[in-house]
């Protein structure tokens, strides 16, 4: 129940003007039917009335609103007025006066209900939407006077308009036809009970004798700012506008000899900007700030060839899985080994992720070891859930929780609250719903329990999760195989690499989902992909052996926003390895 | 034997202002969830009044709410309260967009004298429900928030009731030209509640 639109003078303001807009617009009609008041049709069936009421001549049978004093009034002056004057069929004028209050009656209803023949007469619904009920009663009486009244300035030439506006009714008269309702200068019946309840609160609001008004001194924390909830229907950064999404790679670098397996991370972009990337037995660097490629290391053949890269989150650090099941750990600036982890997994170590000083590393064993860097005997804790080759492997933002993607279709989420000491590690969630393997995983950045997979090619879907409580939120069929995912760190989207047939990027909006690019150019299916640490610019790596760059995310000199992140920036105390 | 029609609960005024304190509590969380202040993984569901309600979990949130109770529930005792206001603000702008006013009316025999009143705890729940039903429902009329909000909670008290050392005078931080809704009430027979949500107009709504 609106309880006061009275009290507000704009809606006030608004439902007068309507109702003189109507009036104007019903006396209008009415007038122009002057010559044909009599003809019946015009009549919609009003409600049948026990006896009738015959007003001077004119039958108002049906519309009570007649019997009010003030159209009484009305028509006693209106009588007065068109004293001896006659229409054309030889009626007294006044005849007339009453049936265009008639028209008007039928068209103004003091209940606020249309009869339905009239619908496209009335201007809007909103005529009666928020009046109160006697404020409607007055406006249809002001409508009916003033339609009995209507001649009375034209026609009459005794009366002048300053005499007519002496007499009751005299505002209503004016006012109909040149401005809204004013009210003020006549109290009694513009205030209605609802506008004084109104005037009654505000006083009370303003009494301040007998109170004392008290806010508590530490105000509430303030919500984050980083992203209003995603069910409100409003757009991100409003009205920004839609960037243009090259659709074509910027740069493309040869990459000879590398793998093509699905099951390897040979590609990966480093905080410091130096992108590594794996051929074979050898690992390359590459400064993206000047397009200096060095070579960190050639694994010799026993040991090799390389299966995965993952920088450290120092930007400086590197490990380099390989296929001995052996990892790695490279000072990139001084190109020095500093360590080799050993004795851990027994086949190769395909997918790898850092969590601070914590190496996680993920093998064709199905095994998943968190490695302290730091220490000797450097397995700290144990996964055990996969039974084939893990594949993919990401820890979210917060570090909190690891999201595992193997071969056997299975995707599971482990919390490292749950650490046991001695015993293997149970999974938090363990997420059966893909139907092919589970390589692509990327962590939201705004939503920090929201985690989105990729299936491979018996799934090719993506799919959603909250891994608070494991529940798949949304599912996409994307057509193809899902190899690798990212989030725009600025932007609500995401980005997918795909293989069969068109080995194509696609970028998709989210929550939508809906497709805003597709980026072609590779040739075989885009296996790896890394994201620049500024956000704005995509490497993929492909099995026809080139590395490409793709302007996905925001041009990099207008992308200098910081990402709003939710929760601390990830890995910011930075541990070296000894 | 307890007769079946007249089930009627002795309802003293600690156990009032108990209701009615842990009312504001709840409804205070329903608004700030409801409203979209808090994001939503931070409110955890619990069963309240028949409902499934949602309670933040948010810790800084939390304690201010626990504090505000508390304090609202020895006014109350003290029959010094009047009303109780929580206001939506703009982080931004600090305009006010919404004002959510619970007045009280207190009995003042009780407070006087002390004696305690009889109603049905179950029509009191019912009450209470009617009027959670109606915050949640709110969202349906009220203008969408936009922006980044805050909010604050003012307490109108009687004049000679002393000021804690945790609570400031403040302003009455009206709407100007708001528009009103008033939503069910709920009585204790000690203390009746009437709860009215003014919000700023919608720019769009005016011809």
């Amino acid at each position: 129940m609106i309880a006061a639109a009275a009290g507000s003078s704009s809606a006030h303001g608004a439902v007068t003007s309507a109702i003189t807009q109507v009036a104007v617009t019903a006396v209008a009609i009415a007038s122009g039917a002057c010559l044909s008041t009599k003809v019946e049709f015009l009549w919609p069936k009003v409600d049948e009335q026990p006896g009738s009421h015959i007003l001077d001549g004119v039958d108002v049978t049906g519309h009570p609103i007649f019997n009010d004093a003030r159209v009484h009034k009305a028509i006693a002056f209106a009588k007065k007025a068109h004293h001896c004057q006659t229409r054309r069929t030889g009626d007294p004028y006044l005849s007339h006066c009453i049936h265009t209050g008639k028209i008007l009656a039928v068209l103004v209803p003091s209940d606020g209900k249309r009869i339905h023949e009239y619908q496209n007469y009335f201007v809007s619904d909103r005529l009666y939407g928020s009046a109160e009920l006697d404020l409607r009663l007055v406006y249809a009486i002001d409508t009916i006077v003033a339609g009995i009244l209507h001649d009375i300035v034209d026609d009459t030439c005794e009366i002048t308009c300053s005499a007519a506006t002496t007499k009751t009714p005299q505002d209503e008269c004016r006012s109909r036809y040149t401005q809204p309702r004013r009210g003020k200068e006549n109290p009694s019946t513009s205030s209605s009970p609802s506008r004084e309840a109104y005037r009654k609160q505000l006083a009370e609001t303003f009494n301040m004798n007998r109170t004392r008004i008290l806010a508590f001194k530490n105000k509430p924390p303030t919500p984050v700012e980083a992203i209003p909830n995603d069910f409100s229907s409003h757009q991100l950064k409003s009205a920004k506008p839609r960037r243009h999404i090259p659709q074509t790679s910027e740069k493309t670098l040869d990459a000879p000899d590398i793998m093509d397996d699905y099951y390897l991370n040979l590609l990966d972009w480093g905080s410091s900007n130096v992108l590594s990337i794996a051929l074979g037995h050898t690992v390359y660097l590459w400064d993206a700030s000047d397009g200096a490629t060095s070579e960190l290391v050639t694994i010799d053949d026993e040991c090799g060839p390389v299966t995965s890269v993952k920088w450290a989150p120092d930007g400086r650090h590197i490990a380099v899985g390989l296929n001995n099941s052996e990892v790695q750990l490279w000072d990139s600036t001084s190109n020095r080994l500093l360590r080799t982890l050993k004795g851990g997994h027994r086949l190769r170590v395909g997918a790898m992720d850092w969590n601070n000083h914590i190496l996680t590393t993920g093998g064709m064993d199905g095994q998943i070891f968190n490695n302290d860097v730091r220490v000797r005997s450097h397995i700290v804790e144990t996964y055990t859930g996969h039974d084939q080759e893990v594949c993919g492997l990401k820890w979210s933002a917060s570090g909190q929780q690891l999201a595992s993607g193997g071969n056997d279709n299975v995707l599971q989420i482990w919390d490292r609250s749950m650490a046991a000491s001695n015993a293997p590690t149970q999974w938090l969630h363990r997420l059966e719903e893909h139907t092919a393997a589970v390589k692509a995983l990327a962590w939201c950045p705004f939503q920090s329990n929201l985690l989105a997979s990729g299936g491979g090619a018996g799934d090719r879907c993506i799919k959603f999760w909250n891994t608070y409580t494991g529940a798949c939120v949304n599912s996409v069929d994307t057509g193809s195989q899902v190899c690798a995912l990212l989030w725009n760190k600025n932007e609500r989207e995401l980005l997918s690499s795909h293989g069969f047939t068109h080995n194509q990027l696609t970028l998709w909006k989210y929550p939508s989902m809906v497709k805003m690019a597709e980026l072609t150019g590779h040739t075989s299916r885009v296996l790896y992909m890394a994201q620049s640490p500024d956000g704005c610019t995509v490497a993929s790596a492909a099995g026809d052996e080139t590395l490409r760059f793709w302007n996905v995310f925001g041009t990099p000199e207008v992308a200098t926003k910081p990402a709003q992140k939710t929760n601390s920036v990830p890995f910011a105390h930075l541990n070296r390895i000894r | 034997m307890a007769s079946k029609t007249a089930t009627k609960d002795i309802i003293t005024l600690r156990g009032s202002a108990a209701i009615v304190s842990e009312f504001f509590g709840y409804a205070a969380n329903s608004i700030l969830y409801n409203r979209g202040l808090y994001p939503e993984e931070s409110f955890a569901r619990v069963k309240k009044y028949g409902l499934p309600l949602l309670l933040t979990q948010d810790e800084g949130v939390k304690s201010f709410i626990s504090n505000l109770t508390s304090q609202l529930s020895e006014w109350l005792e003290a029959g010094k309260l009047q009303r109780v206001v929580l206001v939506i603000m703009s982080k931004a702008s600090g305009e006010v967009l919404e004002r959510w006013n619970f007045s009280i009316e207190t009995d003042g025999e009780v407070i006087e004298t002390g004696v305690s009143r009889e109603k049905s705890d179950k029509e009191i729940m019912r009450e209470i429900q009617a009027i959670m039903r109606q915050i949640a429902s709110s969202i349906t009329y009220l203008p969408c928030l936009d922006e980044t909000c805050v909010f604050d909670v003012l307490a109108y008290t009687d004049k000679d009731c002393s000021v804690p050392f945790t609570w400031m005078e403040s302003d009455a931080k009206l709407i100007a030209n708001p528009q009103m809704v008033k939503l069910h009430s709920f009585d204790t027979k000690i203390h009746k509640v009437d709860t009215l949500v003014s919000y700023k107009n919608d720019d769009w709504d005016e011809p």
